[in-house]
């Protein structure tokens, strides 16, 4: 239970809501304005002795905290080593693996997830509860989970407990025991995590959108659908890790007060034997069409007080050019407090606590979003701010050009929300995952700021034409009778949504 | 397992700060760290729904919103100015007995950080209007709506703590509120909680990361000494009588699956009691290797999760417990097996190598959490944590003594503090059962 209530929307979190890996931010120098007199406190000539509060201390960010590159040591196996050092009491260490949801072929959503969690249930040592005890005896768990592109395993350990949390690691990691009792016990588990998940209206609504778009198997969730799992059998996810996890698609990350030389060693001893032919993560590329019109699926949901929206269409995929461009315009666009749609939406209207944009993307696909939940009663206007806020960020004639001073903006809070990252290990070895996932170089963060610096307003606003209003797919998880006589009203039309797309 | 074993030796966890007062009557807790050129300034104000008017629940976060909405000079610029100075983790938080705000920003920005907070510390309601009222009134409502009324489990939340502090009781009204109290607030209400409970000396301001402390003094100095003190209302001593029935609620929603909760109003935080519960709640849940997750998710497969959490306040703790039921199983065989754990560790209490998982899972938590200079609620985080122990023990630096309580629980002290505190007789129960055919639930069976 969550007794705390917060001003800023939480926001919505691309690994939560699409288990994706999500592309962190990070830094550069803004242009400072001249530093107002603070140093030498000159005594105000106004009569008003507080009159020195109008006159800002200074405006700009400077160069935010510069992300390390990580020491990268490729085994003879082929297994990859990334050390971050960072001086902290604590170590994240984690393995992760390039096999994700979208490696699991069309019926068999929910595989890499599965797989994933049950290694940490048991291996051929140790049983499922002698691992648990185990790790929580070191005062962590072992957290295993799975995005689009990855899977991995991580666990949080004391400095001085870091070979044992390795030894744990490479033993669930390379001798799981995938036992067919504790495998019906955690899908009957799972199978019942998918049923809680699908009782939250956002969770439905983007479930229904991405299926739609994408299609049945890129567009599944990674935590699998309802049908798919249950008919998923312990062999398969014997077959997907004897496959997928191999050295070729491995990497062991490391942070904390480490150094590769000292932590080498220990790797070897544990992972170098590791072996198994190559097995590359997917490549064949998902090209989603755009609905040949505004396409407004409904999904009835009665009495409802909230209407969640969620409203995508496809984007470039993550090694398209223009990725950190897309990251700005998103974040200009739904992702910072003062976004054009939250301005708009919750500070303007007040039709909504918060709304969140955000271009995403995997290796094989990539999708422009945007989602709320709104109050039932403003839906339409919600719907009808939200495009016209779109067509005004994708075509300058209508008014409102991006503009300079919000890409800086934008720009700022990417490279210093990449900067802030650096007070945890997690949050590194969450990028340092990234790195290997993507196949970005190691000193991709610490150009970050660089690169994200010397993007120019020009190559927003043109990835911001990429924006379709006018074939966007939009479900809306509410109270139909509620909403449809204004959506008509406004010459929308309500499509019903398949109620296969919620299983 | 051998290889796993962990090493006994214990770091020790110490956050260094320096404490003092303005003549205003501001509190300033320092705390220097020059690792990362970042610094995080935390503002709590004492003041939290437990000071609120009579019918007026949820008052205290609507103006955490309000806090937002601009001061004399910043103007309505205080996002955008946050914005664009690179601050991350800018938020504001209300809880029973306090409320905060902080941010974390490169450390040559901390003079704009405390220009923002003391000019809303002092110059708020200058530029408050009906309209900008009008328009977070409305988004707290979203946000309710959203929390609760719209989520799983959530009216049941509110039923649940709407129980255990009954009417009358200072808590009652959870921190988001009723709806009609949220409506009726005016702008005078506003104006009059301001002017109770926003002055300096209802304040603590604590910065925390690179910081030179005579620097930071002097920037303290001028932005916040000219506050002008004002006097807080004594508070309202209002009596309530503890829980010695139980009470058990059904609440209907459109869920799949049903759950249980047993709630109950424990030890106040940092009474000599609470570690021990911090301690029980860990035994409990957390973890798969937890006597609730082994018994009724493992063993008997009842559960499709559970959850045990403490939330420590200062005039009761709220003690949680919760178990989703899985499909097909009864309420009845959850709650009987609930029972039977509570009945046997009061019986047996945990094992020595329980609690020194437990403790050592406390103790892993708080040292992760130390790299933080802020955390996600203001309340833990370097800063978060000297204002947390300070708000409620007047002590920044109570951190080792906290975990040597933790330390010296025994396994004695958690059989007699669960047998007296979650106890049948003094507990709430909510049953959430799924409403008939929810319009939009698939998959159950």
């Amino acid at each position: 239970m969550i007794f705390l209530e917060m001003k800023h929307r939480v926001a919505l979190s691309c690994a939560a809501l699409l288990a994706l890996s999500c592309a962190s931010p990070q830094a550069t120098p803004a242009p400072e304005l001249p530093k107002a007199a603070s140093a030498a406190p000159a005594p105000p000539p106004a009569p008003d002795p507080e009159a020195f509060r109008n006159t800002p201390p200074k405006t700009g960010a400077p160069a935010p905290v510069q992300f390390p590159t990580p020491e990268v040591k490729l085994l003879k196996n082929g297994l990859t080593l990334y050390v971050v050092p960072k001086h902290s009491e604590v170590a994240t260490l984690s393995v992760v693996v390039r096999h994700g949801g979208a490696s699991a072929p069309l019926g068999k959503s929910g595989l890499a997830a599965l797989t994933a969690r049950m290694l940490t249930e048991g291996t051929r040592e140790h049983s499922s509860l002698a691992l648990a005890e185990a790790s929580e005896s070191l005062g962590s768990t072992l957290e295993s989970d799975a995005g689009r592109d990855e899977s991995h395993v991580a666990i949080a350990t004391l400095t001085s407990d870091v070979s044992r949390g390795l030894e744990l690691l490479s033993e669930v990691v390379l001798r799981p025991a995938f036992s067919p009792k504790d495998f019906e016990r955690v899908k009957g588990e799972w199978l019942d995590g998918l049923r809680a998940e699908r009782q939250e209206p956002s969770r439905l609504a983007s479930l229904v959108a991405l299926r739609t778009l994408l299609g049945p198997a890129a567009g599944a969730p990674v935590s699998g659908s309802i049908p798919d799992v249950e008919k998923l059998k312990v062999t398969d996810l014997i077959d997907f890790h004897h496959h997928a996890y191999v050295p070729s698609n491995l990497a062991v990350i490391a942070v904390g007060d480490l150094t590769l030389s000292a932590l080498e060693p220990d790797v070897e001893r544990l992972f170098g034997h590791a072996n198994g032919p190559a097995f590359p993560p997917p490549t064949v590329v998902v090209t989603p069409e755009k609905p040949s019109k505004l396409r407004i699926l409904m999904v009835d949901r009665k009495d409802s007080v909230q209407t969640a929206l969620f409203a995508v269409q496809p984007f470039p995929k993550r090694s398209e050019p223009g990725f950190e461009a897309r990251e700005i315009m998103g974040t200009l666009l739904g992702g910072l407090f003062t976004s054009r749609l939250n301005l708009n939406l919750r500070e303007k209207h007040a039709f909504t606590y918060g709304v969140h944009g955000q271009a995403i993307a995997t290796r094989l696909w990539g999708a422009f979003f945007v989602a709320t939940d709104v109050k039932t009663e403003t839906t339409t206007d919600s719907l009808v701010e939200m495009l016209a806020e779109l067509e005004r960020a994708r075509d300058p004639k209508r008014g409102a050009p991006i503009q300079d001073q919000e890409t800086l903006r934008a720009r700022t809070d990417l490279m210093h929300a990449l900067g802030a990252r650096l007070e945890h290990t997690s949050q590194i070895a969450d990028s340092a995952r990234t790195l290997f996932t993507q196949e970005l170089p190691p000193d991709y963060y610490a150009k970050y700021p660089d690169l994200v610096a010397h993007i120019p307003t020009a190559e927003v606003a043109l990835q911001a034409t990429r924006i379709d209003p006018d074939h966007l797919l939009v479900v809306l998880v509410g109270d139909r009778a509620q909403i449809e006589p204004s959506m008509k009203q406004h010459g929308f039309q309500l499509e019903t949504a398949d109620p296969k797309l919620l299983e | 397992m051998h290889g796993a074993k962990a090493n006994v030796e214990a770091p020790a966890a110490n956050i260094p700060f320096e404490k003092f007062k303005l003549a205003n009557g501001l509190t300033v807790i320092l705390h220097s760290d020059r690792s990362l050129p970042l610094v995080a300034v935390n503002v709590w104000y004492h003041v939290g729904p437990a000071n609120e008017p009579a019918h007026r629940s949820g008052f205290a976060h609507l103006f955490e919103h309000l806090m937002f909405e601009g001061s004399k000079h910043v103007g309505h610029e205080f996002d955008r100015v946050l914005e664009s100075i690179g601050a991350t983790n800018s938020n504001g938080t209300t809880s029973w007995d306090r409320t905060n705000y902080f941010e974390t920003a490169p450390s040559e920005n901390l003079e704009t950080l405390l220009w923002l907070e003391s000019d809303r510390m002092g110059f708020m309601i200058d530029t408050l209007t009906q309209e900008r009222l009008d328009v977070q009134r409305d988004v707290v409502k979203n946000e309710r709506r959203q929390s609760y009324e719209n989520s799983p489990y959530g009216p049941s939340s509110l039923a649940l703590l709407n129980t255990l502090f009954p009417e009358g009781h200072p808590y009652h009204g959870a921190v988001i509120g009723s709806m009609d109290d949220l409506s009726a607030a005016s702008l005078d209400d506003v104006k009059e909680f301001f002017r109770e409970y926003y002055a300096p000396s209802d304040a603590t301001l604590c910065i925390a990361g690179d910081i030179d402390p005579t620097q930071a003094k002097v920037l303290i100095n001028r932005y916040f000494a000219t506050l002008s003190d004002r006097t807080r209302p004594a508070p309202k001593l209002i009596p309530y009588a503890p829980i010695t029935k139980p009470e058990r609620l059904v609440v209907k929603e459109p869920v799949n699956l049903a759950q249980v909760a047993y709630g109950y109003r424990t030890p106040p935080a940092f009474s000599p009691d609470d570690p021990v519960m911090e301690v029980a709640m860990a035994v409990l849940g957390g973890g798969k290797a937890t006597r609730l997750y082994q018994r009724l998710v493992v063993e008997t497969k009842l559960a499709a999760d559970v959850s045990a959490s403490l939330e420590s306040n200062q005039l009761a703790s709220i003690s949680n417990l919760s178990a989703t039921i899985a499909t097909g199983k009864s309420e009845a065989a959850v709650e009987h097996e609930l029972d039977a754990v509570l009945a046997g560790l009061v019986k047996s209490g945990p094992t020595p190598a329980e609690l020194a998982r437990a403790k050592r899972r406390i103790l892993v938590d708080v040292l992760s959490n130390l790299e933080l200079l802020n955390g996600s609620g203001g309340d833990s985080g370097r800063a978060g944590l000297l204002q947390r122990f300070d708000h409620y023990t007047g002590d920044p630096g109570y951190l080792p003594k906290w975990l040597a309580q933790i330390a010296q629980v025994s396994a004695a002290d958690i059989q007699r503090v669960v047998g007296e505190q979650l106890k049948p007789e003094a507990r709430v129960v909510v049953v959430t059962e799924a409403q008939a055919a929810p319009a939009a639930a698939t998959g159950a069976p």
